[in-house]
């Protein structure tokens, strides 16, 4: 236990990236994130149900990606993971989505993908943050295109372009997103 | 979540219950029949009546499925072009084969998701920490279920209160656009207060001695019993029999 507040002190920068990190910080961060997450694209998927009817989640795709990326870097792995899982699961639990059921692996494997990316940049720039994002939002929405065709059997074009849309405004967005947060848990000193 | 009385339902070993979680959603996923679906919707009901739980509260999981089903619907209804035309407006014929795709996926879904809820309901999140426990997981991480079980109303509040202040604070919040453009404004400071409540969890777990030990013991342990050993041969002999006699 000691080792493990003694490690997780100074091991809070969200910058330069480690890959793991297994103290209790930041597994039950990551825990924490996944509350968010689910709250979050919860209040996004509202909004697009309001504006398109759901069939475009712009806003529900901004707050995952944004949120996903977020957890990831404040987190590392596998505390981003857990909170993908945790999100997949409330979902699953509260019954939001018919999707829900996809959502631990679609999350999880976002969260890899986005920590592949983070842990060979510095991730001080906007646009290493953008690639971030890219490669988490191309893997997390190309399994929901999977989900879409499998579960829901929706024609393979109406796939395409919803998934098309949703990627590159959750790229978008995500990348400001989780630039302002990230930023802004620095300067709090909460990572110390 | 779960519900708080012990009827035999729940009684049952959480094991027991995900074998029958796992069978009913293999067989949602691989039923292509309407009467088998509507079957299986019919019997979340049943199971739910026997396990004391009121049916009001699939209403809100009922009502999500409800948009999401029309719409499903609605899709294959335009975009299937097989079967017989049902009825046309315009130059948009809508088929029967759209008809049939549309319902049975709609109710698969919603199967799905009541198989889901049932089980949420009927298992507490302290027996699912322990079936990962005896599965293998690590205790640290298996302990999260519960923890994220208590702090998801109080994070539920915190929103609602951060949504509060910004508009206290003259931010504009009435209507979807209108929220969704105040992201930056209300993530935030959402992020920043979990990161220091979670900071303060783990502390407070820290000072405690959580991971000192690689194991630990729990005040109560789960074991299979004679009954759960018939359900799960009941369940299997279903399995068998579906994927023997139905077609498919």
């Amino acid at each position: 236990m000691g080792g493990n507040a003694t490690k997780c002190v100074g091991q809070g920068r969200s910058r330069g990236m480690g890959y793991w990190r297994f103290d209790t910080r930041s597994i039950v961060r990551g825990a924490f994130f996944g509350l968010v997450m689910a709250l979050f694209v919860g209040v996004g998927d509202r909004a697009d149900a309001a504006l398109s009817g759901g069939a475009f989640p712009i806003l529900g795709g901004i707050s995952w990606a944004a949120i996903m990326g977020i957890s990831t870097l404040l987190c590392r792995q596998p505390g981003g993971i857990i909170a993908g899982l945790v999100q997949g699961f409330v979902d699953i639990a509260l019954g939001l989505s018919p999707l829900a059921l996809i959502f631990p692996v679609v999350n999880a494997a976002g969260s890899l993908a986005y920590s592949l990316v983070a842990w060979k940049l510095p991730m001080d720039r906007l646009s290493h943050h953008f690639f971030a994002q890219t490669a988490g939002n191309v893997v997390g929405n190309g399994l929901v295109a999977l989900g879409l065709f499998y579960m829901l059997q929706l024609p393979v074009e109406i796939i395409l372009i919803s998934v098309a849309v949703t990627t590159v405004a959750a790229i978008v967005g995500g990348t400001f997103l989780t630039r302002l947060v990230v930023d802004a848990a620095e300067r709090s000193g909460l990572l110390d | 979540m779960s519900s708080t009385k012990r009827t035999c339902f729940q009684q049952l070993d959480p094991r027991t219950k995900l074998v029958w979680l796992c069978g009913w959603l293999l067989v949602c996923a691989t039923t292509g029949q309407i009467g088998l679906l509507v079957g299986l919707i019919a019997a979340v009901f049943a199971l739910s009546c026997l396990a004391g739980l009121e049916l009001r509260r699939y209403l809100p999981l009922t009502r999500a499925w409800a948009l999401l089903g029309f719409g499903v619907l609605l899709l294959h209804l335009m975009f299937t072009a097989s079967g017989d035309v049902l009825f046309s407006i315009g130059p948009v014929a809508f088929y029967s084969e759209g008809a049939r795709l549309g319902a049975t996926v709609a109710l698969r879904l919603y199967a799905i998701l009541l198989g889901l809820s049932l089980f949420a309901m009927c298992t507490e999140p302290t027996e699912l920490s322990l079936v990962m426990v005896k599965a293998g997981l690590g205790y640290r991480y298996a302990m999260l279920g519960g923890l994220v079980l208590v702090f998801f109303p109080l994070m539920e509040e915190e929103l609602q209160d951060i949504f509060s202040a910004q508009a206290s604070r003259g931010l504009e919040l009435e209507g979807a656009l209108r929220k969704a453009l105040a992201f930056g404004p209300i993530l935030v400071p959402f992020c920043l207060r979990s990161l220091r409540r979670s900071n303060e969890v783990a502390l407070a777990m820290e000072m405690r001695a959580f991971g000192l030990s690689a194991s630990r013991t729990f005040t109560r342990e789960i074991r299979l019993q004679a009954r759960d050993y018939g359900v799960m041969a009941g369940l299997a002999s279903l399995l068998v029999a579906y994927f023997l006699v139905m077609p498919n």
